[in-house]
């Protein structure tokens, strides 16, 4: 099955207002002041210095990003190139996946729409049904479409999230997007894929089926998450447009200790090094952005223990993780040497 | 030849029935007032389904930017769709909207008082024998 249809409707353009500040100050941002569960991490996560970390984090191994094709039966086409042109090739290539390693935005909840646009008792009795009114003028964006309901009682009304939903599928429908959410997001079907480790599958499917800000969409990749920081499965979605949601949200919610862990095991010290930037500017009152903010050194190794030392939950693991990378560092400059 | 008063020919937005047996639904299009009813027309302007679906709502697609512009060019619209669109909020609520509505909760009323009426009766028969 080919990878799901890219959707090109993110609510980038709409949310956010690109800044062209640049920062000179490595680790830290102007602090915010409500609290984390009423904090909109988009802001946080449409910024350029924090999509350019998620990028290097997620790496670009371009077999993988392709991906199995499934290809019909043919005879092979051979072309002639010039150095050049075989270059163009690769760099199209690359481009094309690049496109496709868009992440989903981070956002939370949608709140519902509630607001009313005219009451006209006096219709009661005309109908015993809703009508549901939309506006399809051509160029529209779904997001900004009119849709009005009037209920039988007479209240002119602006249609729900989900009645919303529903239109936008009727009159613009996206390739991929079931009308009725598949029985793979409820609970128990949900939790089945998850213990057969169906990572990659569950959030491209939830990404096509769902809006970023849908709660379903978020109860659904948190819930994947969670289940992938349990299994410590994180290389399964190396290389895939899910890596940069999925390192925000441990950092949003503080639990990047088993990601760092399983950076440092694999050699990744400048990724390891990068999550602890992203985590400085994310949460710009922590300890450890403070304790950055002083300190001067720079060497990758040094930060991640004073990350250890200050902000770590699981500080004896990630010790023996960071020692056990020091020591094969060590044991390589002595073979080399 | 006598002088005829000229025959009423301008642009009118109405319904177009499609569909099939039972199962009516309706083109909003922008046609001379003398063509057929599924005649070729001008424009279509959007869909009206009269039959409720699951969620209980009858579904009105509008494109109201081009709606806006014919109206502009002087189309009149006939009784359902200005009541349609008295309905939708771009135009003030049709009188007979309101009438409808009057005369059905009247009936209604009717009913009732008539159901309760014959329970009464019953329930006096049934307590007397």
């Amino acid at each position: 099955m080919a990878a799901p249809a890219m959707r090109t409707s993110f609510a980038l353009r709409r949310f956010i207002r690109r800044s062209h500040a640049i920062r000179t100050a490595l680790y830290c941002t102007a602090p915010e002041n409500s609290t984390q569960a009423s904090r909109d991490p988009l802001p946080v996560f449409m910024k350029e210095e924090v999509q350019t970390l998620l990028r290097n984090m997620t790496g670009f191994d371009i077999v993988r990003v392709a991906g199995p094709q499934k290809v019909p039966l043919r005879k092979p086409r051979y072309k002639l190139l010039t150095d050049e042109e075989l270059e163009q090739y690769q760099q199209s290539a690359e481009n094309r996946m690049k496109y496709r390693m868009q992440m989903a935005p981070f956002m939370k909840a949608r709140e519902p729409i509630k607001e009313v646009l005219s009451l006209d008792p006096e219709l009661q009795g005309l109908e015993n049904n809703k009508y549901i009114f939309t506006d399809i003028t051509f160029g529209v964006k779904d997001r900004q479409r009119f849709v009005v309901v009037r209920e039988p009682d007479g209240t002119l009304r602006k249609a729900s999230w989900e009645e919303r939903d529903r239109i936008n599928q009727i009159y613009s429908p996206v390739e991929g997007r079931q009308f009725r959410n598949p029985p793979m997001f409820e609970e128990e079907n949900l939790e089945a894929l998850l213990k057969n480790h169906k990572y990659v599958h569950v959030l491209d499917m939830a990404c096509v089926q769902f809006e970023p800000d849908n709660p379903e969409y978020i109860r659904v990749t948190h819930r994947t998450f969670e289940a992938i920081d349990s299994a410590h499965s994180y290389e399964d979605l190396r290389s895939t447009r899910h890596f940069g949601s999925m390192a925000f949200y441990y950092v949003w919610y503080k639990k990047i200790d088993y990601l760092l862990m399983d950076m440092i095991n694999r050699e990744l010290v400048t990724d390891a090094g990068d999550l602890v930037r992203l985590y400085c500017i994310t949460h710009p009152d922590s300890a450890i952005a403070q304790q950055l903010k002083t300190d001067t050194a720079s060497d990758l190794i040094s930060v991640l223990k004073t990350f250890c030392s200050v902000e770590a939950s699981h500080k004896g693991q990630l010790e023996l993780a960071i020692q056990g990378y020091e020591e094969k560092t060590r044991s390589k400059a002595t073979a080399n040497s | 030849m006598p002088r005829m008063p000229p025959k009423p020919n301008h642009l009118m937005i109405r319904f177009a029935l499609y569909g099939c047996t039972n199962r009516p639904f309706n083109h909003i299009v922008v046609i001379q007032n003398r063509k057929n009813r599924n005649a070729k027309p001008l424009e279509q302007l959007g869909t009206y389904d009269p039959m409720p679906n699951a969620n209980q709502e009858k579904l009105v697609a509008i494109n109201f930017e081009r709606l806006r512009h014919w109206l502009a060019c002087g189309a009149l619209c006939s009784k359902p769709v200005e009541k349609l669109l008295g309905l939708a909020g771009l135009f003030p609520i049709h009188p007979m909207s309101y009438i409808t509505a009057q005369r059905n909760r009247k009936k209604a009323a009717e009913k009732e008082a008539e159901e309760k009426a014959a329970a009464e009766t019953e329930k006096s028969e049934s307590t007397a024998s």
